[in-house]
């Protein structure tokens, strides 16, 4: 039985390179078309002229520059942020063991909107502009929602329509609430609430280092946790019966996956069903729960949101919000999702 | 006499303290023979199972797993020591490959690897499964695969909570041979069990777990009609 020595499988390596390197080109060849797109209405002669511009160390040299450095940082911001809610979904779908999980849907995204909007209208003047308000205040939002969540589940057990119906219902309370606050306050909250909806046209610098650094956090351990993740996936007693330590686990994970979902409304508001989509379509790539698939399912929803993004800034005379163009799709494929998982149970 | 490979004694153990599930059981296991556990439904089976694996600690008494108290084990050296099949299916999205590989510790890759290993000759209608996710299969098969998994563990004590739940008739026929080969190779097969196949032809010895506690009965035709009967105190005969 333990003669047999394992062979690292050359055919699998080659599939595992060619669907990372096939999505990473989609991914370039999809920020690259992003960049010439935009309200600002450049020709792409303009577009490539501000380019040059950039890489030739003038990039606030005149208008066509301005903007396109405007709209790299966006492109930029939106990489990060898909690259980031897919992995938060990730998480999220396996503590949950749910493949209809997701960081809005749940109404974690929720939460981290309202408690910056709480932060907004009882906080300090300027807190709001505050790197570390602007982390805290959507984490502990987040984390609440997190520890309802985790009451609700132990109580419908492993019923996955009844929990997400469950998350709905919390998450349409988080925004009726955050509605409730924005419509008492309209001249502080103003700014909020253009925050939350309009995605990624507030990009900044500073939103990007955020998203960063929990990517740079998140990333390593996710990596380091893959044996343990994919023991838990299967079962508590499975996992448990080969040594892993089933609550750190879950707790673990949960954890990540708000504190990613917390950086992305920080730099972006409310994004939905990216971290639905994510790693369903990485899925349609590879079998395998390992570390290509967490990098996938990255990749694609960093190609989702550049999209999203893309539509949402080109389909309309003024500009769309990005959750508005996601959930159109994303609503459909969810029905579609609920049917196929009814069939399965 | 051979020493015991895991024993019991005295022990109590449940989910409230100070309102057992089971008081005074002494139980002792050698290696190479395989023993059930029999009893009506709530009696404390999979209690007893699962304090074996230690899942659940004792409220009283001591466990040992080849001479070293079970609570102070590490979670890597009891994997690596005791196994234990749970009841429940996993409808896990997981590929069939990634389970062997998780269960065989990282020595065997994938199913195709198990075959070529020195492995016993059952469930051969899902040994070309690798590539299929859990929960893309029935439960009778998703079983199958959990059994095959604990075997890969490949540890010296194997726990099994009702390993015959949804196998079809050739299939429990299998999980028999499954065993035999197990034990023949030394290693200790625990199980529970409600099948009258299984408690008539395989276990080296039985226990019945009712009362509040476990006993010992001979594997005769007597003890099994009298589990028949619901008889709890059938191991005083």
């Amino acid at each position: 039985m333990s003669s047999v020595l394992p062979v690292p499988d050359a055919e699998v390596r080659r599939h595992d390179a060619a669907v990372l390197v096939g999505t990473a080109a989609v991914l370039l060849v999809v920020t690259g078309i992003s960049v010439f797109f935009g309200s600002a209405g450049l020709t792409p002669s303009e577009v490539l002229h501000g380019l040059r511009l950039m890489i030739g160390g003038a990039p606030m040299g005149t208008p066509e520059a301005q903007i396109v450095m405007l709209r790299l940082v966006r492109i930029g911001l939106g990489v990060l942020v898909g690259a980031s809610l897919g992995l938060s979904g990730f998480l999220l779908q396996t503590a949950f063991r749910n493949p209809l999980a997701d960081s809005y849907l749940l109404g974690v995204s929720g939460g981290a909107q309202l408690a910056v909007t709480l932060v907004a209208l009882f906080g300090v003047a300027g807190t709001v502009a505050s790197v570390r308000v602007m982390i805290a205040a959507p984490l502990a939002g987040g984390l609440l929602v997190l520890a309802m969540l985790l009451i609700i589940s132990r109580r419908i057990g492993h019923d996955l329509l009844a929990f997400l119906l469950s998350g709905l219902a919390l998450s349409y309370m988080l925004n009726a609430l955050y509605s409730i606050l924005v419509s008492t306050r309209p001249d502080i909250l103003s700014s909020t609430i253009f925050w939350s909806w309009m995605g990624l046209n507030r990009a900044s610098g500073t939103g990007m280092a955020v998203v960063a650094a929990g990517l740079i956090v998140a990333v390593p351990v996710v990596m380091s946790l893959m044996r343990p993740l994919r023991s838990y996936l299967v079962g508590d007693d499975f996992a448990q019966n080969l040594g892993v330590n089933v609550r750190t686990t879950r707790i673990l994970l949960l954890f990540i996956s708000v504190v990613l979902a917390a950086t992305d409304v920080a730099a972006s508001g409310v994004v939905g069903f990216a971290g639905l989509f994510s790693p369903h379509l990485a899925r349609l790539l590879t079998r395998r729960t390992d570390r290509t698939f967490v990098v996938l399912t990255m990749l694609m929803g960093a190609t989702v949101v550049v999209v999203g993004d893309l539509i949402a800034r080109s389909v309309s005379v003024s500009e769309v919000p990005l959750n508005t163009v996601l959930s159109l799709f994303g609503a459909p494929y969810l029905i579609w999702l609920s049917i196929k998982s009814r069939r399965v149970m | 006499m051979i020493p015991a490979v895991l024993e019991l004694s005295n022990v109590a153990v449940g989910y409230v303290r100070g309102e057992p599930v089971l008081r005074n059981v002494t139980i002792s296991i050698r290696p190479g023979e395989a023993v059930a556990l029999v009893g009506r439904n709530g009696t404390g089976k999979s209690t007893l199972l699962r304090t074996m694996r230690g899942f659940l600690a004792p409220f009283d008494g001591q466990v040992t797993l080849k001479g070293h108290p079970l609570q102070s084990m590490s979670p890597q050296t009891l994997a690596a020591t005791v196994g234990f099949l749970s009841p429940e299916i996993p409808q896990a999205h997981i590929l069939v490959d990634e389970v062997i590989e998780l269960s065989s510790l990282g020595r065997l890759k994938s199913m195709e690897q198990l075959e070529a290993s020195d492995h016993p000759d059952v469930f051969p209608e899902v040994s070309g499964f690798g590539a299929r996710f859990l929960d893309e299969m029935s439960s009778g098969q998703q079983r199958k695969i959990m059994l095959l998994a604990l075997v890969v563990q490949w540890t010296d004590v194997l726990l099994m909570d009702e390993p015959e739940l949804h196998l079809d008739l050739p299939s429990l026929r299998e999980l028999h041979g499954l065993i035999s080969w197990a034990t023949a190779k030394g290693k200790s097969v625990v199980l529970s069990t409600h099948n009258l196949e299984t408690i008539r032809v395989l276990p080296d010895r039985l226990y019945v777990v009712g009362d509040k506690t476990v006993r010992e009965a001979p594997r005769t035709e007597e003890t099994v009609q009298a589990l028949l009967e619901g008889d709890e105190y059938v191991s005083r005969a």
